[in-house]
């Protein structure tokens, strides 16, 4: 895992939370913030999870981020996701 | 320590910075335009550049570093998550009292050995393993872990293998984890325990002369040979050399400390290893073995120096707290019950004895300390509840310097059966752990400032500084 050091190049870029374990049950992506004690079902992935994982945890642009939703979630809202993404501590 | 006091370390109070936008506070450590922030209540941490660190400083934060702020828990504003520093009372580990006896006399061990030593009986185990089982299927468990614990587990083979094999045929995966002294580990056992996926921790202490010093058979001969065996044992049934080894650490072994490291690392191919302060008890023979406040601050230092330097040198080896402790600091680890967030005892961990009777931890010399029987009839879960207001175990453990402590998350006053069985009752803190702790840390911070690719190699890969 990578821990990061923000500066001024990433810190607009979100990331996959350090606090994030994720499984997949029954094709489901399940994902538990320890340090909030959230759990968060995922939209149905469209794409191999574990490359989808994988980008989080590389970072996505702020600017890019609601077209990852889309590109990645089956989902109607992106922004919505999203937003869920942020509030329960998913995405930092 | 030069290195280390160049490290500044400062408290940055709690401010508000608009209304409603509350800044935690923190424990700030500085060097090469670079810092880490960690919150000592809740054990979150996070990395920033010099530019960052004074938006903090001059309590104009921009909204990018709120919002990281927010997600790390060191802000809160309105409608943002709150952090949780709570462990709820959910036991997944338990430790099983087979048997006292021993084949080996080590000069260290704080087990109050009878002259006659017992065994379990086959209907108490019977009532402990159909306790666990009940208890697992209330709560939803089917993955557990059962340390069976001695004197030497491995002379109730026979129970260990019972347990395994019950449990799976009432539908729990449990995960066994012994830590023996290889004596009786044969090629049978070894296969038999490979077969079923059973962790084996060796215990070694170092070099062979020192190891046979502190580690006799019962009858007063040298252990090192047998121990080598037990281990080849393993090896060739398939573990290689994926199997634990525990290294007591006493004044006799720290002199050798680079030379033992050394001999782990390049003639018995030791990729990962725990060592362990050695502890004091009442029925410790030898009181000289422990070390001093001194020598234990040293031994953090050389330890790390002696790691890193045999990992530059090509052999990837580690040792396990430090393992732990890294990524209590860099992600918060909960895995550790005991370093992690503090002494997990009576809520993800609970011990039986041979009569039964149900502990907080392997404390099972200390009867006072029991929280009840699997004979009551009684569930597990609020016989715990019952027992954090009854039982010394339970007590708080807070010297005068754990209010300001930036690791109080992770320690919360150290190991509370080290305490018991130093001082007979549970008040103050485990001093061992404190010391440890307050001089690891730093160095680990340090290097997290300094040389932040050495975090990549003293994890084995798992967290990268990037
Ligand atoms: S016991 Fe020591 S290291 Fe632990 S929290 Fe208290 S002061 Fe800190
Ligand atoms: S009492 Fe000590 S060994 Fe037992 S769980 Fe607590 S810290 Fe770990």
């Amino acid at each position: 895992m990578k821990v990061l050091r923000f500066t001024k190049n990433n810190i607009d870029t979100f990331y996959l939370s350090p606090y994030i374990e994720y499984t997949f049950d029954d094709e489901k992506l399940v994902l538990r913030n320890d340090l909030f004690a959230k759990v968060l079902i995922a939209p149905q992935l469209k794409k191999d999870p574990e490359k989808t994982m994988q980008m989080l945890k590389e970072g996505i642009p702020s600017a890019d981020a609601v077209a990852f939703v889309r590109d990645n979630f089956v989902c109607n809202d992106p922004q919505q996701v999203l937003e869920a993404f942020l509030q329960n501590g998913i995405l930092e | 320590m030069e290195k280390l006091t160049a490290v500044r370390r400062s408290f940055i109070s709690p401010f508000v910075q608009e209304k409603d936008f509350d800044f935690t506070g923190g424990y700030c450590f500085e060097k090469n335009g670079s810092a880490f922030l960690l919150n000592p209540d809740v054990g979150s941490s996070i990395l920033l550049d010099r530019d960052h660190l004074e938006e903090i400083k001059n309590k104009k934060i921009s909204d990018d570093l709120q919002f990281k702020l927010i997600q790390r828990g060191f802000m809160k504003v309105p409608g943002s998550p709150q952090c949780t520093d709570e462990e709820s009372i959910l036991p997944r580990f338990f430790i099983i009292d087979l048997t006292q006896a021993c084949n080996f006399r080590c000069t260290y061990c704080f087990r109050h050995l009878d002259e006659t030593p017992r065994t379990i009986s086959n209907e108490t185990l019977q009532s402990i393993i159909d306790f666990i089982a009940d208890y697992c299927k209330k709560t939803n468990q089917r993955e557990i872990h059962i340390q069976p614990w001695g004197g030497e587990p491995l002379i109730a083979w026979k129970k260990i293998l019972h347990i395994h094999d019950d449990l799976q045929e009432k539908g729990i995966k449990a995960v066994l984890t012994i830590e023996s002294n290889a004596g009786l580990i044969t090629p049978r056992v070894a296969k038999e325990a490979y077969e079923r996926d059973i962790r084996i921790g060796v215990s070694i202490d170092g070099l062979p002369e020192i190891h046979n010093l502190q580690r006799k058979l019962a009858n007063g001969k040298d252990s090192f040979e047998k121990m080598r065996q037990g281990m080849q044992n393993l090896r060739d049934a398939g573990y290689g050399t994926r199997h634990g080894i525990i290294t007591v650490l006493t004044r006799n072994t720290l002199p050798y400390l680079e030379e033992f490291l050394e001999y782990f690392a390049i003639d018995l191919k030791i990729d990962r290893f725990k060592l362990n302060i050695v502890k004091d008890s009442p029925v410790m023979k030898d009181k000289g073995l422990c070390l001093s406040n001194a020598e234990i601050i040293d031994f953090q230092k050389r330890l790390l120096k002696k790691l890193i330097e045999l990992n530059k040198r090509g052999h990837s080896i580690i040792e396990l707290n430090v393992f732990d402790k890294l990524q209590n600091l860099l992600i918060r680890n909960k895995g550790n019950i005991c370093i992690s967030r503090g002494c997990l005892g009576g809520k993800k961990m609970i011990a039986f004895d041979m009569d039964g009777r149900i502990f907080p931890c392997d404390i099972t010399d200390y009867k006072e300390e029991a929280v009840g029987s699997v004979n009551d009839g009684e569930e597990l879960i609020p016989l715990l509840e019952k027992a954090h207001h009854k039982t010394d175990f339970f007590a708080k453990k807070e010297s005068e310097n754990c209010a300001s402590c930036p690791w109080w998350f992770f320690c919360k006053g150290g190991c509370t059966t080290a305490i018991k069985y130093k001082k007979g009752k549970v008040e103050g803190v485990d001093e061992l752990e404190c010391l440890s702790n307050r001089s690891l840390y730093p160095e680990l911070i340090r290097m997290f400032l300094e040389e932040h690719e050495l975090v990549k190699i003293l994890t084995k890969n798992k967290l990268e500084i990037a």
